[in-house]
């Protein structure tokens, strides 16, 4: 890892967004991931160390999460942060300089409004390296289905809060395996269990954004 | 025929609500004064201005007694079976009848903290959705505790509150429970899937009678090992 990598990955982890911000306190007044991704950028490091910064910052953030060890606000900050450096790695990924790991496609489920969870999960995975494609809420299997054809190679999540609303993850799940058996489904929720996922079918329960990022990190491996 | 023998409601402005920093905090997560800043700033920033925002209203419906028995593993009001797992049975057995009841704070909270989730200041709406789901807690407590009068008057005590969700309880029997309440009650709806609206809003039953009382809440019979609750006690916080 390079000196730039690890510089991102600290700001990142931090929640240090940008100079402006006087969080964290200890870092007031310095530079945040905002001003240290473009200078270097500017001084000719590589895009991709950026994007290396910002998986390591994400990667050991959502793992102090999946610990208790940080809480919901400690992982948007880190987000917010990832963000900020991204922004300048646009116009890198439209060139296809860098690459992303590939495309995952989340929502909640039919009849279910929960989007806390699932937005969380979508900035871990899109911090370890993939292109996030968020349908939103109450999405049913169809408009799951449409996004897997425009998005062929994608693995596809999916959150349920509510007891209820999980037989509509049932059923989206076989509708995507059975018009696209190769796509990667994985489920989670806070009524959601392993063995539930193994019954309907699902390639992955994860109780936390880190194990989602983890299971796409080893399948695209 | 009405199966209700009492019906009282209930509203009350968020100042009324014992809500202090402290248990929002809690809620996030974190321990005793260990927040980073700026969450404990943006909690007492959302204190100040959650009560334009927040309007708290319940129905406590007390159903008739001779209506009301207990089985094993449900609760029946005439012909209306509550098919609530033995564990709240259990805890309601002694009870001469149940109260149902609704609360809410309203839609404010909730669109503000949406708006921000979704906008430029998600740590800010996390921080507001916490406070409103603390806060609809806390008026379900605080209406409870009106109940008590009520109890008073018939030398009755409460069981805990019990909710669909909860304690192997299905969600789904939600729609049972808003049988007995006109529709639109305080301004709460649900839906197919049994979501009420608005959001920050909770459904439930008490027990009552002259020998029940509260039990210390037990997450052991609970099913849900992924709740941040379970997870906190488990930390020993
Ligand atoms: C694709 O891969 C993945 C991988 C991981 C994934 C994933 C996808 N999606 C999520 N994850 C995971 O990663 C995230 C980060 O770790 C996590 O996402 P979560 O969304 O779980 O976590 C959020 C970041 C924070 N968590 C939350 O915001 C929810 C927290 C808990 C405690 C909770 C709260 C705060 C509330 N609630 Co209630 N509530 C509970 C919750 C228990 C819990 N989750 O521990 C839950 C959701 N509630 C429940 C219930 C039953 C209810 N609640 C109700 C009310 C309330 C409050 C108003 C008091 C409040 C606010 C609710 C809200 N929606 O805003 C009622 C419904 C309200 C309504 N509008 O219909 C009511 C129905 C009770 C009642 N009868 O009144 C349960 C639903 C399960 C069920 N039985 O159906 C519940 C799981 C609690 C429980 N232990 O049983 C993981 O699940």
């Amino acid at each position: 890892m390079s000196e730039t990598t690890d510089r991102i990955a600290l700001l990142v982890k931090r929640g240090k967004i940008n100079k402006a911000s006087p969080f964290p306190p200890d870092l007031k007044e310095q530079d945040g991931a905002d001003e240290q991704t473009k200078a270097a950028l500017d001084s000719g490091a590589k895009p991709s160390e950026i994007l290396d910064g910002c998986m390591k910052g994400m990667q050991e953030i959502g793992t102090l999460f999946s610990q208790n060890k940080v809480f919901v606000p400690d992982l948007l900050m880190s987000a917010k942060a990832m963000s900020a450096a991204m922004a300048h790695l646009k116009p890198h990924f439209q060139s296809g300089e860098v690459k992303r790991k590939g495309t995952f496609i989340i929502g909640t489920v039919t009849g279910d409004l929960h989007d806390i969870g699932k937005n969380l999960v979508s900035m871990v995975v899109e911090g370890c390296g993939w292109e996030i494609v968020d349908l939103g809420v109450d999405v049913g299997a169809d408009t799951f289905l449409e996004a897997i054809e425009q998005h062929p190679d994608c693995a596809v999540g999916l959150s349920a809060l509510l007891t209820t609303t999980m037989p509509a993850m049932s059923q989206t799940v076989a509708a995507i395996k059975e018009k696209s058996p190769q796509t990667r489904v994985l489920i989670g929720g806070a009524p959601i269990t392993r063995e539930f996922a193994d019954k309907i079918g699902a390639d992955c329960y994860s109780p936390d954004p880190q194990g989602a990022a983890n299971y796409l990190s080893t399948a695209a491996a | 025929m009405s199966t209700i023998s009492f019906s009282q409601e209930f509203s009350a402005s968020f100042e009324e609500l014992p809500l202090g920093p402290d248990r929002i905090l809690a809620a996030m997560g974190y321990p005793d004064s260990a927040a980073p800043a700026p969450v404990p700033e943006l909690v007492q920033e959302a204190l100040c201005a959650a009560p334009k925002h927040c309007t708290c209203r319940g129905i406590f419906q007390v159903l008739q007694s001779s209506n009301v028995s207990v089985g094993k593993d449900f609760i029946r009001n005439g012909d209306l079976r509550f098919s609530t797992g033995k564990m709240i049975a259990a805890q309601i057995k002694k009870s001469e009848t149940i109260c149902v009841f609704l609360t809410t704070i309203g839609p404010g909270l909730e669109t503000i903290s949406r708006a921000l989730l979704h906008g430029d200041d998600p740590v800010k709406g996390y921080v507001i959705d916490t406070l409103a789901s603390e806060a609809t807690e806390a008026a379900v407590d605080l209406f409870a505790g009106h109940m008590l009068e009520y109890c008073a008057e018939n030398n009755w005590k409460m069981t805990n509150r019990f909710s669909p969700g909860y304690c192997g309880w299905s969600v789904a029997e939600q729609k049972n429970l808003f049988s007995l309440f006109p529709e639109n009650t305080c301004g709460i709806t649900l839906s197919e899937s049994c979501l009420m609206h608005p959001i920050k809003s909770v459904s439930g039953i008490i027990g009552l009678g002259k020998n029940v009382k509260k039990q210390p809440y037990p997450c052991e019979f609970c099913t849900m090992n992924n709740c941040i609750k379970r997870k906190l006690k488990e930390k020993g916080q």
